[in-house]
């Protein structure tokens, strides 16, 4: 069985090393030989390797094409640093570049300290629940960077200038919204004690457990010195200003008490504080900042470093509207699906993609949170579901029937991978992509690496010839020498997709041709040949390597940081029932808040 | 008490939807610098267009490309023939400079600083183009992101010389993934991105503000200016507060959130100080939510060549396009994805007689999309043109610099279009075509050459020769081993 982070799976480029498939001489597929290569590639220390260029000749492959568009890209050139070796790639630019995550296996030491600016949604979120208003305007944050998928992570959260200038400008407008509604329920109107009392409890709500006399006393003068020239009200306004933009609100720390976090103490690993575990717990589960409950339970110094303790509020919280929003997040970010909105698809045809899409996204977070945390799914639930949440328009795209917001999937698609979201991720404009779809399974799903193509080598998809089958445009990947070594590990797989166009629609004839969707997957623990997307989706729901690997996105996520691949060990053992077989998603969630990464952080750089 | 007359605007001023030129350049004949006898700004706007370059319709009639350095006059004729690039742009030949054999060299090394090899390849992903198009800086793999190691150039100039505008420098997308490495272009000093704003109407806002005055009169200190410099100090000491706890990359953050601080601090003092004149006229917003990529385009030019004018901000780097542009308006249904439909179908040589037919049409399509670029370049031009400053216009005083994603062949990163433009307050000769690259034997076309990456010019020298044109007086940009200025531009 191929293992995961250990050591032995490591990766290397067609450049840095020859891997064993520049040994074979016969361009086909030969499954048999695959499966029989893990044996030899552990035995070796390689993974996935492919068959180096041998010489220049001119090739075709849609290697780089297939791949890069806004989001996702693999392109010539690529460095593929997935070293587990434990040695950290160097950082050229020095402490002010990216936080590069040590790599450990220590749940506790795979985040370093630091501070997380709080993303749009979660903005958004605290201002509601500090107002207890739903009604406010929403902030609309310039996009934040997406890394790896995720528009999460701690290093890519910025307070950038445009950023800031946007906060300036529309703090002021939530501040007119609630100042005067505000002022008048105080049933006060002057005063210094007026003014605290209006502010102490919002600061409280809105510092998350680092509201303290100092930050009380600034929001309070600055309210008296405004009103000096203007109105109480004013005054009041310009104090909510401050609250809505101060560093205590924009950002997450998790630094530990002062006194332990200091820089001149950098070289220590560092505990969290109570109010910063809880406010770590409750935006990782529902995207806002911990409830009265939580942040009583962050007066107790002990109470939240109990994993029961944080269990009991973790099931809590689930059951709050936020967690389906943030399963949801977490099943778009996954999937890879933030730059979808933005890809052309053909539009001809009785089933346009551009009257579906917002339902097809819909479609998978809310099927996926569903399935997570009604029905109590596994992985392989989420792989082989039947039916999903939709709209009558989705369920005519699908040519499914659909009754009380359920759609009953026609016998073609079941889970994930056979909604429209997913393929039509994973499609051209007009033709499904075997490639797109095959280096998904493989690299995301199974957390293998293929590398990208030779730098010297050309690539340019096959043409969209109107004769040929999807299928045979690929042809060249499995005749020529330079691009069958990889196109081998990913197209095999993406050909079980056949049934299914570039916008995730049906195909019931492939330009003429029948559609054939036999395909194979090798190199995994469920190697077989595929009838199917449905064959390899019932072959992906058992998988270990698969929940291996998603038991690794979901540890991404939650930590809201780049990490090292080889730092997966680090979810072996919290994961360890789940990759088992055993647990479902929601209880790999709660292992994952009961484990070290909640409580305890790496030193500062 | 307030001294001066703030005129609160609400930005209601919103255009019909319909509408994609603003309404505010008809007034417009004058820039706010005008008459201040305080010298002309010079200014600059880098601008990254999507896919590759064809040299065959960018390139102009009749040059010479015989040898390295070699400078060939041109005029509105050699602009004119068929599938012409640069023909919209033929009023404007005065002021256009064509560079032919810039590469990105730094960006063509293969994984950035990891590589052990060192060694450069001809194709590179689009990540490397982005990121080293205005950087030229060599791309850094961290784990799935790429990044260049230093700041682009209009930013490093806003950071230098910006200090007097509203904006130090901004970074705008039109219709482009510049969220993502591979259409990102503007980066900080530590070479993380800086997304562009793809809404005209937040492009305004940075630029304007919501409550911008228009006045004449002189200004003080007032009650307002006085309230929010007090919430600013306020959100000061609270970053301050934060950084004193952090370090390394932790405290980078808070240094770049003061840093912004700073900058909201000096806007309300400029804004105090120096309201928008009348003379620049009184800005207008456009309208919200708007998503078609030619309305995006228009309107974020638009937005900001009043923005120029109203010297709001000097220093501009824009994305314009993504890898997956539809662009249907130029093509109707027969492409579907600019990206795979068309750009990856171009295989383009160095002379046009070994095109296939298949090639040839991707390559006229190509074609197509850029002059369209230039098509809108050119009405920009045309109104920086029409606003007097000094003895002549804001364009004088805008040098842009246009560079594609790639030069000729698919994900090729040697000979990048990189087309001058404006600019004519600079010591930078226009109106000609400079070859800077050893010239291509057309019997060395087979696949790879890699000698040919130090037959050409890299753009670092190009981004030297600029930033002393602003008065920087530096021999490097984001590279040890390519120093020193590009002689051949003045």
């Amino acid at each position: 069985m191929v293992q995961h982070g250990t050591g032995t799976m490591r990766m290397r480029t067609a450049r840095t090393a020859t891997a064993p498939f520049a040994a074979a001489t016969a361009p086909i597929v030969d499954s048999a030989l695959l499966r029989a290569l893990p044996a030899i590639l552990l035995a070796t220390g390689f993974a996935l390797g492919c068959a180096a260029p041998g010489n220049e000749t001119k090739a075709t492959a849609a290697g780089a094409s297939e791949r890069d568009d806004a989001g996702v890209d693999d392109a010539p050139g690529k460095k593929d640093d997935s070293s587990d070796d434990g040695e950290r790639p160097p950082s050229p630019t020095g402490d002010d570049k990216m936080v590069v995550q040590p790599v450990t296996c220590e749940l506790g030491e795979l985040v370093r300290a630091r501070v997380r600016r709080l993303t749009e949604k979660e903005f958004n979120n605290t201002v509601a629940y500090v107002f207890g208003r739903d009604d406010l305007p929403k902030l609309s944050f310039p996009q934040d960077p997406i890394a790896n998928g995720y528009a999460n992570k701690s290093e890519q959260l910025r307070v950038t200038g445009s950023l800031a200038q946007l906060l300036w400008l529309d703090t002021e407008g939530l501040a007119d919204a609630v100042a005067d509604d505000l002022v008048k329920a105080a049933g006060c109107n002057d005063g210094a004690d007026c003014a605290r009392s209006i502010l102490e409890p919002l600061a409280e709500r809105a510092y998350r457990g680092k509201s303290n006399s100092e930050t009380l006393d600034e929001l309070v003068s600055v309210a008296q010195d405004t009103a000096e020239g203007l109105s109480f009200e004013d005054g009041i306004k310009n104090a909510l200003r401050v609250l809505l933009q101060s560093s205590e609100f924009i950002y997450n720390t998790e630094l530990g008490a002062p006194d332990s976090s200091a820089p001149d103490k950098a070289g220590t690993g560092v505990k969290l504080t109570p109010g910063e575990i809880a406010s770590q717990l409750s935006y990782l589960v529902t995207g806002g900042p911990p409830d009265t409950e939580l942040l009583q339970l962050a007066n107790d110094s002990k109470a939240l470093f109990d994993p029961d303790t944080r269990e009991i509020q973790v099931r809590r919280l689930l059951q709050e509207p936020g967690a389906r929003e943030r399963i949801g997040d977490f099943a778009e970010q996954w999937m890879e699906l933030l730059a979808l909105p933005k890809k052309a698809k053909d539009v001809q045809g009785d089933k346009d993609w551009s009257k579906v899409l917002p339902d097809a996204l819909q479609e998978m977070r809310t099927t996926v949170a569903d399935a997570v945390l009604s029905d109590g799914a596994s992985l392989a639930d989420l792989f082989l579901f039947d039916r999903s949440r939709g709209t009558a328009a989705l369920a005519e795209y699908y040519d499914a029937t659909i009754e009380d917001g359920w759609i009953e999937l026609p016998e073609e698609r079941r889970g994930f991978l056979t909604l429209g979201a997913f393929l039509a991720d994973n499609g051209q404009a007009i033709y499904g992509s075997p490639v797109k779809r095959g280096h998904f399974v493989r690299v995301r799903l199974l957390c293998q690496d293929v590398p990208p193509p030779p730098a010297d080598l050309i690539v340019n998809p096959p043409a969209e010839d109107p004769t040929q089958s999807a299928r045979d445009r690929f042809v060249d990947h499995s005749t020529d020498k330079n691009c069958w070594g990889c196109h081998v590990l990913i197209d095999p797989i993406g050909y079980a997709f056949s049934n299914f166009d570039g916008a995730g629609r049906r195909l019931t004839d492939d330009n003429g041709h029948t559609v054939d969707t036999s395909g194979d997957l090798a190199l995994s623990d469920v190697d077989g040949a595929l009838k199917d997307a449905v064959d390899l989706s019932e072959k992906l729901s058992r998988s270990q390597q698969a929940r291996e690997c998603f038991a690794g996105h979901l540890m991404e996520f939650s930590a809201a940081a780049t990490v090292q691949k080889g730092s997966r060990c680090a979810v072996d053992e919290v994961a360890s029932e789940f990759v088992a077989g055993k647990a479902n998603i929601e209880d790999l969630l709660v292992a994952l808040t009961r484990s070290e990464l909640m409580t305890n952080r790496a030193p500062q750089q | 008490m307030a001294s001066i007359k703030h005129q609160r605007r609400q930005f209601i001023r919103a255009v019909g939807a319909s509408a994609t030129a603003l309404p505010f350049f008809d007034l417009l004949r004058s820039s706010a610098v005008q008459g201040q006898g305080s010298g002309d700004p010079l200014r600059l706007v880098t601008l990254y267009t999507s896919h590759g370059g064809d040299w065959i319709y960018t390139r102009p009639k009749g040059v010479n490309v015989s040898k390295r350095g070699v400078s060939s006059p041109i005029d509105a004729e050699s602009l004119k023939f068929e599938h012409s690039v640069l023909e919209p742009l033929a009023k404007h030949v005065s002021r256009m400079m064509v560079l032919e054999g810039v590469g990105m060299t730094e960006g063509l090394l293969r994984g950035g600083g990891n590589d052990p090899t060192q060694a450069r390849t001809l194709f590179v992903g689009h990540e490397h183009t982005a990121g080293n198009a205005f950087t030229g800086s060599r791309i850094e793999w961290q784990g799935e992101e790429a990044y260049p190691l230093g700041p682009s150039l209009e930013y490093e100039l806003g950071q230098q010389l910006g200090g007097d505008t509203a904006v130090r420098s901004i970074q705008l997308g039109l219709a482009a993934a510049t969220h993502s490495h591979v259409g990102c272009v503007s980066f900080n000093e530590s070479g993380q991105r800086l997304p562009g704003i793809g809404e005209p109407r937040e492009s305004f806002r940075q630029l304007f503000g919501d409550n911008f005055a228009v006045s004449e009169g002189d200004t003080g200190p007032d009650l307002e200016l006085r309230n929010n410099l007090r919430v600013v100090d306020a959100l000061q000491k609270s970053a301050e507060r934060l950084r004193g706890r952090l370090a390394g990359p932790e405290r980078a953050k808070l240094d770049e959130h003061l840093s912004a601080m700073a900058d909201i601090e000096s806007r309300l003092e400029a804004q105090s100080k120096a309201v928008i004149p009348i003379s620049c006229g009184e800005p207008s917003a456009p309208p919200e939510k708007v998503t078609d990529f030619q309305e995006v385009s228009q309107l974020q030019l638009d937005v900001l060549a009043q923005a120029l004018a109203c010297n709001r901000t000097r220093f501009v780097g824009m994305s314009w396009g993504s890898s997956i542009s539809k662009m249907e308006f130029l093509h109707g249904n027969e492409v579907a994805d600019l990206h795979s439909d068309v750009a990856h179908a171009v295989d383009v040589r160095d002379t046009s007689d070994e095109y296939t037919p298949d090639s040839l049409k991707a390559s006229q399509h190509m074609a197509q999309v850029n002059r369209w670029y230039a098509t809108q370049l050119a009405q920009f031009m045309d109104r920086l043109d029409s606003i007097q400053e000094g003895d002549g216009t804001v364009l004088d005083n805008t040098l842009i610099v246009w560079a594609q994603d790639f030069g000729p062949q698919v994900h090729g990163g040697l000979n990048v279009p990189y087309i001058l433009l404006g600019g004519g307050a600079t010591q930078f000769k226009m109106g000609r075509h400079l070859h800077i690259s050893d010239p291509v034997d057309p019997n060395e076309r087979q696949w790879p050459q890699l000698t040919r990456v130090e037959r050409s010019t890299p753009n670092n020298h190009l981004m030297i020769s600029i930033l002393n044109e602003f008065g920087i007086e530096t021999d490097k940009f984001n590279s040890e081993e390519f120093t020193g200025p590009l002689s051949d531009l003045t």
